[in-house]
């Protein structure tokens, strides 16, 4: 039978592995930033463009090193920097998400994924915020 | 039984009154005099090489490594895999090498060789390539229109300093047409067909046609003119201004390739001596104008037939739509496949031409042999596989071309509406789906949604007409199928179940406003990616725009308190 093992601190209590995750990723990000600027994974090559109709907004990167966590898709959302409105990823029925990942799951340096633009918030030549996991690119221009 | 229901139907749909026909036809004999509107068409085509990077556009920029997702340098691999190797990752970079038709000379457009490309090296470097359309240009006609196409082979740039090399032939086989042997575009049996035509479309009343620039303004204006207007330009020409030349195709069946410098005429352009015949002869030897008289209407396509496996595989081939004679563009209650009263009509169309390519077949033509030298045809294994030559999301965004640089082209011509992908419709709408399969798989596309109503086959009404949500298309077949848009769910129900909790959702992933979307793809999943990356492929994407509808106040229960607290309907988009 199997028997679930848990951790034990020293004062023989569960610890609680949420939080730990929640340190382990705190210390990635402090670790990320401790690196040199050169040394940090970059977006790069960001591009935008409206699709359907306008009511959906392509955005294509590429980053400087392989992405951790693009190998199954990476959370993702665009801000309008006039609105301030957040345009999440859009997810459609059965589907899911619409964002590449690597049928490997290994991470990439590039990748797509489509924000929802349902209420048109953004037009050709807004400038947007592009997020990608932890990172951000501003100011990016968008195209019809 | 299937072509004598066919010949009754389309005679029910003639006008029998009016002119009498100076044109003769089929429906004309049966029919006693009819009022014409069979039209005489000219298109232009050329045959050359090109680039394309599955956006068909300028967006990336063509230099770009992730105009394909997937087709960049995070995909690396030996590039002397074997070919029958299906493990060895193959190192793709940037836009692929493609032939196709285009309607712009590429005389006049060509394009800079993009870099990252795999072209010969050395003393005999391109330094320019051809503007080939994939797909081709979409052509449309009406039913017993006289149309004639006349194709010329620019050759394939990319080998011009090369020229022992790939200097192909080129035809058009229009796919289901019928047409007469010399003007099906097989070579093995067209032969050196050889005639005297009158080259309308050269004299000087046609040439000052459109902008008086471009073969396709001419055309486009000869086109829009009346059957009465053209016979009485046609007709005031007198005869020693008419233009009458041989009208030949050469010895191998095939239309003459201009950088052709090895073969001679009759079979080419070569002058015997490292060089070319002189112009205009080198262009009027390089070409060939067919014709045909489409005698049934509904969804075809025109494709090259000269080593046709290869060719098309490289991208030769585009729509031809033929609609029947009641159809008036501007007058929507008139639109449908095969004529008003078969039970085919439809509010929007849309055209999808399915394809694949093997990108070491690309790579093996683009570099002459160098790579994937033992590249095996029967071994062929697509990795990208494409709608209308693009890939999702680019299935997402408006059709072009890649646009060229010559101010003189009218930027219009790199746009084409009519391959759009993004599939929208108006609720309780009726969306036409005209389904071209130019690929060498079968492809069973799936739609989510609705059914979809299979109306036509193979450019014949299918009767009786079958729902179907999973429609298997093979190489070379086209199908015509409906959806009506009714119900959509969210429009006329509201969204969720009648269990559903009433939630104030956050602003964002999990919220239950949602948009009326659904997919279509091929149902062989691993196609629907694009060299490895998931989402890719032929994906499609339907939209359902309402037109403003009320709110309902309340919603079917199993007594829950989905009630007054539901959510509001999904974001509208206009319609």
């Amino acid at each position: 039978m199997f028997k679930h093992k848990t951790m034990r601190g020293a004062n023989s209590s569960p610890l609680d592995l949420s939080s730990l995750k929640k340190r382990a990723l705190g210390h990635a990000r402090t670790l990320h930033q401790a690196l040199r600027p050169e040394e940090r994974i970059r977006l790069e090559g960001v591009h935008a463009r409206l699709a359907g109709d306008g009511g959906m907004v392509i955005v294509r990167y590429r980053t400087s090193k392989p992405l951790p966590g693009s190998g199954k898709g990476i959370a993702a959302h665009v801000l309008d920097q006039e609105s301030g409105k957040r345009l999440n990823m859009l997810r459609i029925p059965i589907i899911g998400p619409l964002s590449s990942h690597p049928l490997t799951r290994r991470p990439t340096c590039e990748g797509y994924f489509v924000a929802d633009n349902v209420d048109r918030h953004v037009v050709p030549g807004s400038k947007i915020t592009v997020v990608v996991g932890d990172l951000m690119v501003e100011d990016v221009a968008v195209n019809d | 039984m299937q072509r004598r229901r066919y010949r009754q139907r389309a005679q029910e749909a003639v006008d029998c009154t009016g002119e009498r026909a100076v044109v003769p036809t089929e429906l004309g004999a049966a029919c006693g005099p009819v009022k014409l509107k069979n039209k005489i068409l000219h298109f232009t085509l050329y045959a050359t090489d090109g680039y394309m990077n599955l956006d068909s556009g300028a967006w990336p920029p063509v230099d770009d490594n992730t105009s394909i997702a997937g087709w960049g340098p995070s995909f690396v691999g030996p590039a002397d895999a074997p070919d029958n190797n299906p493990i060895a990752p193959i190192p793709i970079t940037g836009p692929v090498y493609v032939w196709g038709f285009t309607d712009i000379d590429p005389l006049t457009d060509f394009r800079d060789v993009p870099p990252g490309n795999h072209a010969p090296t050395g003393a005999v470097a391109p330094t320019r390539v051809g503007n080939a359309k994939v797909p081709a240009p979409y052509l449309e006609c009406m039913h017993m229109d006289h149309v004639f196409i006349t194709v010329y082979n620019r050759g394939m740039f990319l080998f011009e300093n090369k020229p022992n090399a790939m200097q192909d032939d080129h035809s058009l086989h229009l796919h289901g047409i019928h047409a007469q042997t010399p003007y099906d575009g097989f070579p093995e049996s067209a032969g050196s067909y050889t005639e005297q035509l009158r080259y309308f479309w050269e004299e000087p009343w046609y040439l000052a046609l459109g902008d008086g620039q471009t073969p396709k303004s001419r055309d486009d204006a000869w086109n829009a003119k009346t059957l009465t207007q053209q016979l009485a330009l046609l007709n005031a020409v007198p005869d020693a201004q008419k233009v009458i030349r041989d009208n030949n195709l050469n010895a191998r069946g095939g239309i003459p390739n201009y950088l052709n410098q090895m073969d001679q005429p009759p079979l080419g352009v070569g002058n015997g001596s490292g060089g070319f015949i002189p112009e205009p002869q080198r262009s009027q030897v390089s070409q060939f104008t067919y014709y045909f008289t489409p005698l049934h209407h509904g969804t075809f396509m025109y494709h090259c037939h000269v080593s046709a496996s290869e060719h098309v595989q490289m991208g030769m081939y585009g729509a031809l739509i033929v609609r029947p004679m009641d159809y008036v563009m501007k007058n929507k209650n008139t639109w449908s496949v095969f004529g008003m009263k078969t039970n085919t009509s439809y509010d929007v169309e849309y055209t999808v031409i399915l394809s694949e390519f093997d990108a070491r077949w690309h790579l093996n033509i683009e570099s002459d042999g160098a790579l994937f030298g033992d590249y095996y045809a029967a071994n062929w294994r697509p990795d990208i596989w494409m709608a209308n030559g693009r890939t999702f999301p680019t299935t997402l965004l408006p059709f072009q071309w890649n646009p060229g640089t010559n101010p003189d082209i009218n930027p219009a011509y790199y746009v084409e509406p009519r391959y759009n992908t993004y599939l929208k419709v108006g609720a309780n709408k009726r969306m036409l789906i005209r389904y071209i399969q130019m690929g060498y798989q079968e492809h069973p596309m799936h739609q989510h949604g609705w059914m979809m109503r299979v109306v036509g086959k193979d450019a014949m009404p299918k009767v009786p007409q079958q729902e179907v949500f999973t429609l298997l298309i093979g190489s070379g077949e086209t199908y015509d199928i409906i959806t009506l848009a009714n119900p959509a769910y969210g429009i006329t129900s509201p969204a969720g179940s009648p269990l559903s909790m009433p939630t104030n959702p956050p602003d964002g992933p999990g919220t239950l406003n949602w948009r009326d979307l659904y997919p279509i793809h091929d149902h062989d999943d691993y196609r629907v990616t694009t060299n490895g990356i998931y989402l890719g492929g032929a994906a499609l994407i339907m939209e359902v725009c309402p037109s403003p509808v009320g709110v309902p106040t309340n919603t079917p229960t199993f007594d829950d308190p989905y009630t007054g607290n539901v959510e509001p309907l999904p974001k509208l988009c206009p319609p």
